[in-house]
């Protein structure tokens, strides 16, 4: 995007999912569809990550695919790898300070792949050791749609209220929550809004009242400095999620460039 | 927000028909009328990204649907398409439980009121014999049907009979004459089985409605059916279903042929 602002995408992945074939998964079939859709940075996790017992040789993988695609192509997109971390797994404290040493930009949780519950002790000290090390922890809710989820995947999505307890435990850490209806959060009655080093990429929202308007919910609850963008790439189109600014005129030029990079520039620079 | 722009031109600058979308009907105190906001913002969305023609049924979707409540919503869908004419088509709506008073109420939607299709819901699967009657007056009318479906191993147990595509099929090949669209294959479930099981019908479309984004669905969709067999809809979701067909990586020609639903365009009495 030109005069200064960025568009930085929150929520994608490299690599391959178990449970059905993947499109777009490469380093430079994901960079093409990103430069494809304006996307200037694109925060990607290794798909492979969450389903190795040592998600380490999935985040090693990952950082070489990244470097390797850096130095032999001449793409505008910047990838910003995060770790798939694995608070019980041992030795996850030197994975954290490891990847922080390798160049990643944040970490992510995946409590329902690695059979915990948000909010426990070991996921607490992951979030104070992220925290430590500046990195952003991303969660998504889940990857594919329940109703066509395979009999092997977990059944349901991260439950918000987990979330809630993680996030209210350690404060101090910078969290950013994707594939979720933020709107769930608040409506358990939590204090979520007073966090604002948390945001909230919208997913499946609209814009059309009577149809689905949940998008217009959302910048009408949550202050627009801590909604960002979030594709789900290479699981999702990209184009909805661009698509849906484009089409909303309930929302300033500024807003709009607010949730598409700006407010989340800072974490990445 | 540039490119995004550039690629709705696609849209802009051809005929494009959603071949699935619904307007509802409210209940306000003790009697139910046309869901005229909804309708209001379902034009809007279709004024907002280029739809020439939104095709919509009104169905009922718990419980049987008896014949009374399919002619009311029949004649809300109707009240719809008379606010917008040059914008809607309504498919009728009936329950084929009911047998003869569903073949006479399809008669009387496409007969009187111009309706281009039939919509059947989750009342009975696509190969129940209690559609055969409304398979043939569809037959005789020359009107495609729109069946609801889906397929999961882990969903849907609130719809029993909902159709997933092998009994589709099933019907398609014992009525080869019959037009039938198999609804939103990317709706939600396993749009991969619903792909496999209408691979070999020909007189079997589908439309790539539905909430579900997922990277390769519709290409998928196109290489197993042909543009030709592609249908463009919504179904209540409507940044997704455009957004979804914007980033599909098939030629420009086959989107324009999803698009347009060649195949189907002769159902749309565009000379109405």
């Amino acid at each position: 995007m030109n005069d200064n602002h960025i568009v930085i995408d929150t929520d994608a992945y490299l690599g391959h999912f178990p449970f059905r074939k993947m499109f777009c998964n490469t380093a430079e079939e994901l960079a093409n569809i990103a430069q494809d859709n304006g996307i200037d940075k694109i925060c990607v996790s290794s798909l492979e990550a969450v389903f190795y017992r040592n998600a380490m040789d999935g985040n090693l993988a990952l950082i070489k695919e990244v470097e390797d695609f850096s130095k032999s192509n001449s793409s505008s997109v910047t990838f910003l790898p995060f770790a798939i971390i694995n608070p019980h797994y041992t030795g996850f404290e030197k994975d954290i300070q490891t990847c922080r040493e390798l160049g990643f930009y944040g970490i992510e949780l995946c409590p329902l792949y690695h059979d915990y519950v948000l909010g426990d002790e070991k996921s607490q000290e992951a979030a104070s050791l992220a925290a430590k090390h500046h990195l952003p922890i991303r969660i998504r809710a889940g990857f594919e749609d329940d109703r066509q989820r395979h009999f092997l995947d977990v059944p349901t999505d991260v439950p918000c209220q987990s979330v809630i307890d993680l996030i209210t435990a350690k404060g101090e850490a910078t969290y950013i929550l994707t594939g979720f209806y933020p709107l769930m959060f608040f409506q358990k009655g939590s204090d979520l809004l007073n966090y604002k080093n948390v945001f909230f990429s919208t997913w499946k929202d609209d814009i059309y009242p009577s149809i689905n308007d949940s998008f217009l919910n959302i910048i009408q609850t949550i202050p627009i400095s801590q909604i960002v963008l979030g594709t789900n790439a290479p699981f999702a189109y990209m184009e909805p999620q661009f698509l849906r600014l484009h089409n909303c005129k309930e929302l300033s030029e500024m807003g709009k460039k607010s949730i598409l990079g700006d407010n989340i520039q800072s974490l990445f620079s | 927000m540039d490119t995004i722009s550039n690629k709705l031109t696609l849209f802009q600058n051809n005929f494009m028909v959603n071949w699935h979308e619904h307007v509802w009907m409210k209940q306000v105190g003790n009697r139910r009328e046309l869901n005229k906001e909804g309708l209001t913002s379902l034009i809007r969305a279709a004024e907002d990204n280029y739809m020439d023609y939104l095709v919509c049924s009104l169905p009922i979707t718990s419980g049987p649907a008896k014949p009374e409540r399919c002619r009311e919503a029949n004649d809300f869908i109707n009240e719809a398409v008379m606010a917008y004419p040059k914008k809607m088509r309504a498919m009728c709506y009936v329950d084929p439980g009911f047998g003869q008073e569903a073949v006479l109420e399809i008669e009387r939607c496409v007969k009187k009121l111009g309706m281009i299709g039939v919509k059947l819901y989750n009342q009975y699967t696509m190969d129940d014999p209690v559609q055969r009657l409304v398979i043939e007056k569809c037959i005789e009318l020359d009107v495609p049907i729109l069946i609801h479906a889906g397929y999961s191993r882990v969903c849907f147990v609130d719809q029993p009979n909902m159709s997933h595509s092998e009994q589709i099929a099933r019907a398609a090949k014992a009525y080869p004459e019959c037009q039938i669209i198999m609804a939103h294959v990317t709706g939600g479930g396993d749009w991969m089985w619903q792909l496999r099981g209408i691979a070999d019908c020909p007189n079997v479309v589908t439309d790539i409605s539905g909430s579900i984004i997922d990277i390769g669905s519709v290409e998928e969709t196109v290489r197993y059916l042909g543009a030709e067999r592609v249908l463009f809809g919504t179904d209540g979701s409507v940044t997704l279903g455009v957004g979804k067909l914007l980033g599909t990586q098939i030629s420009e020609k086959d989107k324009i042929t999803i698009l347009a639903g060649e195949k189907y365009r002769r159902f749309l009495k565009e000379d109405r």
